[in-house]
């Protein structure tokens, strides 16, 4: 009895890490201009056509360069120059019912166009700017943040 | 020295001040198909709603409401967002293929549908490309999930015979539990026997 109580313990605690160790990722790279980075655990990674972006990634562009995403539920973000976007998190697990997808934007200009979340399940989709939180219908929209100097 | 220390301790302030008086602004644009959205652009001090085609808000700081919602002019949309819009991907093409009933077989008419995929992902040179097998809800919810497997692995060979690259394929299973018309249980609805083909 002792024994399956440790071994229901045990499971708890590993179970989660076998569902994290594999995250899937939030989307891939379409377009790219210039030079497009990501800032993934603390280190700068440069991106290419095709490489991945997961929750928690910063994704930054340089002078005259742009960078195109569409995520796993065909969401398409698009950032012009100088721009950084936070992807603080992104859940897309339809067979679940889960969906999230909260960015924050610290400056520069992005285009958002929703995807399978923003319309089944608006109320899931959180793009943040400084001043304020834009919440979404189905929708298209620019949004532009003047970073400080 | 000292008055002149000052005043550039002044100025610096005035500059920081002034810089970080960062402002958002939004803009509303019309979805692809021409269809308008709606947006809440909302923080402490308030919130405004976006409904028609290029309005627009600007918020100045969390603490104040975000302003009067004006239209912004397709040419300062332009001017503003060029590089951002020029960088939007194509958006995702979705293909619907239909089966027989119980069966991984293609009915005739999704049949001649393939060649359109084949052509989509060659021209758009797609390295992602997901498919996603679906049932109607006759029989026991386990045979629909390996059915709607046999239906999507079906149309992974196909596509890999015709050239797509299998490590560029995502394939999933939904069984009953996605359908693309609402029914009770054991209902034979043919537009829920299917295979969706996402090329992006």
């Amino acid at each position: 009895m002792k024994r399956a109580f440790i071994l229901c313990l045990l499971m708890m605690f590993l179970l989660p890490c076998v569902a994290m160790g594999k995250e899937s990722p939030a989307g891939k790279a379409k377009t790219i201009k210039g030079n497009v980075s990501i800032i993934r655990d603390g280190r700068q990674i440069p991106v290419s056509v095709g490489d991945r972006f997961f929750q928690k990634d910063t994704i930054r562009t340089g002078v005259e360069s742009s960078v195109g995403i569409i995520f796993e539920d065909n969401t398409i973000l698009s950032l012009g120059p100088e721009s950084e976007v936070v992807i603080d998190e992104y859940v897309f697990a339809p067979e679940k019912g889960l969906f999230s997808m909260i960015a924050r934007m610290v400056k520069g200009t992005a285009s958002y166009l929703s995807g399978i979340i923003g319309h089944q399940s608006p109320e899931s989709v959180k793009f943040r700017t400084p001043e304020a939180t834009i919440g979404i219908r189905g929708t298209h929209f620019l949004v532009k943040v003047n970073g400080c100097l | 020295m000292k008055q002149f220390i000052k005043t550039l301790f002044c100025l610096g302030f005035v500059l920081i001040l002034a810089g970080c008086a960062a402002r958002s602004t939004v803009v509303l644009i019309p979805d692809p198909d021409g269809r308008v959205g709606q947006l809440v652009v909302a923080n402490e001090g308030g919130q405004q709603i976006l409904n028609e085609k290029n309005q627009s808000v600007k918020v100045a700081d969390v603490k104040t409401s975000p302003g009067q919602v004006t239209t912004m002019s397709a040419e300062e949309i332009r001017t503003t967002f060029a590089d951002t819009l020029a960088a939007e991907p194509l958006p995702p093409v979705r293909f619907i293929l239909y089966f027989m009933q119980g069966s991984d077989e293609l009915t005739d008419d999704s049949k001649a549908m393939l060649p359109k995929i084949f052509q989509t992902i060659k021209s758009r040179e797609s390295t992602d490309i997901v498919i996603s097998g679906h049932t109607d809800t006759v029989g026991e919810k386990e045979y629909n999930y390996t059915l709607s497997l046999e239906r999507a692995k079906a149309i992974f060979k196909i596509l890999v015979v015709h050239g797509a690259v299998p490590a560029h394929i995502t394939a999933t299973s939904h069984g009953e539990g996605n359908p693309l018309i609402k029914t009770a249980d054991e209902v034979a609805e043919p537009k829920n026997r299917r295979v969706e083909v996402t090329v992006r």
